[in-house]
């Protein structure tokens, strides 16, 4: 069932890492999980019905669940798994987007991982957030890490993960309400953050 | 920013926030007084919360979706018209409908796969929940009613629509009590008790797919990442589980092979939720059974859970009528405690002189250390020896006891655990968890000794004595009805043995002991139909052993009154077939009895009646090999009497009937010893009425088929095949007469 690309990586020892605060055993983490995507979306690609794309998230979901389920990872918390995958999104999102950017503007280094993303794959809703957001959003966020952590980690279960607010209030063990109040002021700076560099 | 800053800045936005719009700034004036600066911290977030709009609302993810979902609402699929939307899972999105073909209009769930997700594995998965729901149907599993593709070849599955709300929202919102909740519960763990029956694992059981109606009744929905157990098929060949990791267990989360113990542990978490209002750990443990209960369930070790849902559901029976449970670890665990408290003077004594002697730390961690070790010697002592009395020696016992020539091994077996037990009863003191225990190994190797009615060493004398032991811990605990069932069901036991051997005498002092106990629970306010039901089984018990002592009358009234229980029983819940059975077997008894004294038209019409019960029984529970033998052994007392009155012909029809009924069932469990001896005892008696209809060559044949059956039995030096030993005797008697020419063989 596993790939070659994944098949004898240390799965387990990168994730025991990077929860121990290893930031580099993330890195290992995220680029193996694109190599999975690289290869789950060309083996899709190959065998697309013509009138159908697969949609990114679900091989971003499908690719990150392989990879995890290839592995004896012993899932402690359902906190640090959502951590974990949260994280990982906001990853591979944010990467994405940021070459996407670099290979627009046709200079800059491309991520390295993503060159090979077949084409057919990067078709992007224009209305809603633009790439340029997203980035700043991760650079903004990267500033509100030094304030509030857990915010932090509000804002990329909701807006990474795609966890609702009850589902967030569950993995971190705090009150919807709690949530709730965390994510407004966190959204109402990121904003204004955002519009300061406009 | 300071730490105490910005929690100030939160605290004054929050509140902010909270306030009408007209009062803000009033509020704010005064909440910021000479602090300017936290006023244009909070001024400036306040006024970028209100551009904020749907910013970072939807996840990020959701931008690279394209293109826009088809609207189906309006649009008519297969005979159903999409009326609203219902929600929204992984992969799929959920509708309701109506049957646009249908003058009521009936609402029906359609659950579509999304656009842009169809890789294969995905509509394999759509492929197999609707086969898998297709084969299950139960009152508290959503049916499938319908499915296909939609013009764009989207698979569909049509399904009930049930109007309620997820298992936890009902309880929040209803204020369940906890046993209702359990209730509950229960009903969802028959539903996956259903699953498992048929080798599915649901894997993905959580509250958003446990609804309840607003009649309370549960609703088990969404088969859409269930499994076969033992699948050959590889579980997920492209990789994706779509499971919930709240609800997951640790196997599956690794991705390992699931089984049914999955669903258990996934019950565990909605069992915990339903409880605490949180998913375990949650904070701090649940207290008492229950948290017993959930742990066991949520054990990391699938080996270490319940083997079944069944065994859950039991427990929380036992738990709602105040049982002690079976899941082993947390009984043991408490037993251990209350075990260490007895000890816990002795302890307290010593440290106090160790105290004396040189105070301070070392006599506290001496203290600990003691305590330890106590503990410890404490826990390896009760684990060996519940290990012996209540697994070890009954597993062992059951390996054996069809090996030829197992007998001295299996006395020996019993000895020991008798040792054990033994020694186990001077130490226990006056912990009543370990005493009942303790009653309940006594009894066990009791049943082994001796039982009646099933496989055991015919150690009678032994038997009894182990009865008597457990009988004798049962008389000093507390009276409370749980404890005063278990002695009835000893003595009842005791009385059965005593008859056996013989003690008619002994078995009837015991079994009147048996009934005024019997009588005291049946009067008791609250009663249940068991102790109704076993006040009923006394009488014919007592009654059986009256008649038997040469008082045919006073014995058939007191089984009469017995009978009477059980019809009333029966009266007021026809499905009571518990209570049904048990007449049939008493009205063969009353029979036997009857035919014993002559009365040949009444025991006629007892065991037709017997007969008529057992059948009616045997058709609504057709792979119940007991009712079928019931029945057979009705129509053999039936022949019984048509032969004392000379129509022979019909006995003869009933005899062979019951033969073949006897013969197939032993056919289909060769293993079965029973059912060896009932197939030989039917060719037996059917021989005889052939010989007295003069068909000699007949009944001989059956007569060497009824031999060649019982000789494996009657090989055995195992003194529970009396029984057998003694037919193959009139056997071979039979066969000589028959080969002979000599009319009667009897």
């Amino acid at each position: 069932m596993s790939t070659p690309d994944t098949q004898d990586r240390p799965v387990t020892r990168l994730l025991v890492q990077w929860s121990g605060g290893n930031e580099a055993a993330l890195g290992e983490l995220t680029s193996l999980l694109y190599r999975e995507l690289r290869s789950l979306a060309q083996r899709h690609l190959r065998r697309e019905r013509a009138n159908h794309t697969i949609q990114r998230t679900a091989l971003v979901h499908e690719a990150f669940v392989r990879l995890i389920n290839q592995q004896s990872v012993d899932w402690r918390s359902r906190a640090h798994f959502f951590a974990l995958a949260s994280t990982l999104m906001r990853r591979i999102l944010v990467d994405h987007a940021r070459a996407r950017l670099s290979s627009k503007r046709g200079g800059g280094q491309p991520v390295e991982s993503l060159e090979e993303i077949p084409e057919a794959l990067d078709c992007v809703d224009e209305d809603s957030d633009s790439d340029e957001d997203l980035t700043a959003i991760d650079a903004a966020l990267t500033r509100l890490a030094a304030i509030d952590d857990r915010q932090v980690q509000i804002v990329q279960m909701r807006y990474f993960g795609g966890l609702t607010i009850e589902e967030t209030a569950q993995a971190l063990d705090i009150s919807e309400a709690t949530v709730k109040r965390e994510w407004t002021l966190a959204r109402a700076w990121l904003k204004r953050e955002l519009s300061k560099g406009r | 920013m300071s730490n105490d800053r910005w929690l100030r800045v939160k605290e004054v936005f929050a509140t902010a926030l909270e306030q009408e719009p007209g009062q803000r700034a009033a509020f704010l004036d005064q909440a910021c007084a000479n602090d300017d600066v936290l006023r244009a911290e909070v001024d400036s977030l306040l006024q970028a919360h209100e551009a904020t709009g749907d910013f970072i609302e939807n996840p990020a993810a959701a931008r690279l979706e394209s293109p826009p979902p088809p609207e189906w609402i309006g649009r008519r699929i297969g005979a159903y018209r999409i009326v609203g939307s219902l929600g929204s899972g992984g992969m799929s999105d959920v509708f309701r409908a109506v049957r646009a073909d249908d003058e009521y209009h009936k609402e029906v769930a359609i659950k579509i796969l999304r656009a842009g997700y169809e890789t294969q594995f995905l509509l394999e998965r759509f492929k197999s929940e609707k086969r898998m729901l297709a084969s299950l149907d139960h009152p508290n599993i959503a049916r499938i009613l319908d499915g296909g593709s939609t013009n764009e070849g989207l698979p569909y599955l049509v399904m009930d629509f049930i109007q309620g709300r997820p298992i936890d929202q009902y309880c929040r919102e209803q204020h369940l009590a906890d046993r209702e909740r359990l209730k509950l519960f229960q009903q969802l763990c028959s539903a996956v008790q259903y699953v498992h029956k048929h080798l599915m694992v649901h894997a993905d059981l959580k509250c958003n797919n446990i609804l309840v109606t607003e009649d309370g009744s549960v609703r088990l929905l969404d088969f859409g990442v269930s499994e076969l157990v033992n699948s050959a098929s590889p579980r997920n060949p492209q990789g994706l589980v779509a499971f919930t990791p709240e609800y997951a267990s640790p196997e599956q989360l690794r991705g390992d092979v699931i089984s049914t113990a999955s669903d258990v542990y996934s019950l565990g978490v909605v069992l915990h939720q339903l409880l605490t209002g949180r998913l375990p750990p949650g904070h701090g443990p649940i207290a008492g059974d229950l948290g017993a209960i959930t742990q066991t369930a949520l054990q990391h070790d699938p080996a270490s859970r319940y083997a079944s849902v069944e065994q859950f559901n039991l427990d929380i029976d036992r738990h709602l009528n105040g049982f002690p449970l079976s899941c082993q670890p947390a009984t043991f665990a408490r037993k251990v405690t209350k075990f260490c408290g007895r000890h816990r003077t002795g302890i307290a004594v010593l440290s106090a002189f160790v105290l004396c002697l040189i105070g301070g730390v070392v006599a506290a961690s001496w203290e600990a250390h003691v305590a330890r070790q106590q503990r410890a010697r404490a826990e390896r002592h009760f684990a060996d020896v519940r290990k012996l009395a209540s697994t070890f020696m009954f597993d062992l016992y059951e390996a054996i006891q069809n090996l030829p020539g197992s007998t001295q091994a299996r006395h020996l077996l019993v000895l020991n655990a008798l040792k054990y037990l033994d020694g186990l009863a001077a130490e226990s003191g006056g912990d009543v968890t370990i005493q009942r225990e303790l009653a309940t190994a006594y009894e066990k190797v009791a049943d082994v000794q001796g039982g009646y009615r099933q496989a055991n060493l015919g150690d009678a004398a032994g038997a009894i004595a182990s009865y008597r032991k457990a009988l004798d811990i049962r008389q000093a605990l507390p009276p409370e009805p749980e404890v005063r069932r278990e002695l009835l069901r000893a003595y009842g036991k005791l009385g059965e043995v005593m008859a056996g051997v013989g003690d008619s005498a002994g078995a009837i002092a015991t079994s009147r002991r048996a009934l005024t106990i019997a009588e005291d629970l049946a009067a008791q306010p609250g009663a249940a139909v068991t102790d109704q039901r076993n006040l009923g089984s006394v009488y014919v018990s007592l009654g059986w052993q009256i008649a038997r002592s040469g008082k045919a009358e006073r014995g058939l009234m007191l089984m009469n009154q017995g009978t009477a229980v059980f019809e009333s029983l029966v009266d007021a819940d026809p499905q009571d077939a518990r209570s049904r059975h048990n007449a049939a077997v008493a009205y063969g008894r009353m029979g036997e009895i009857l035919i014993g004294i002559q009365r040949y038209s009444d025991a006629l019409a007892l065991h037709s009646k017997q007969q008529q019960f057992a059948h009616a029984l045997a058709v609504a529970d057709p792979t119940n090999a007991e009712l079928r033998t019931l029945e057979a052994y009705a129509l053999l007392g039936m022949a019984t009497v048509l032969s004392k009155r000379g129509a022979t012909q019909d006995a003869l029809l009933k005899q062979t009937e019951a033969a073949n009924t006897l013969r197939a069932l032993f056919d289909a469990d060769a293993k079965d010893t029973e059912a060896r001896f009932n197939a030989a005892f039917s060719l037996s008696e059917v021989s005889v009425t052939l010989a007295s209809l003069g068909q000699f060559q007949a009944a001989e044949l059956k007569l060497r088929d009824a031999l060649a059956i019982i000789e494996p039995l009657a090989a055995t030096d195992d003194p529970a095949m009396a029984h057998a030993r003694e037919l193959q005797g009139a056997d071979n008697r039979r066969l000589a007469r028959v080969t002979a020419g000599t009319y009667p063989l009897d």
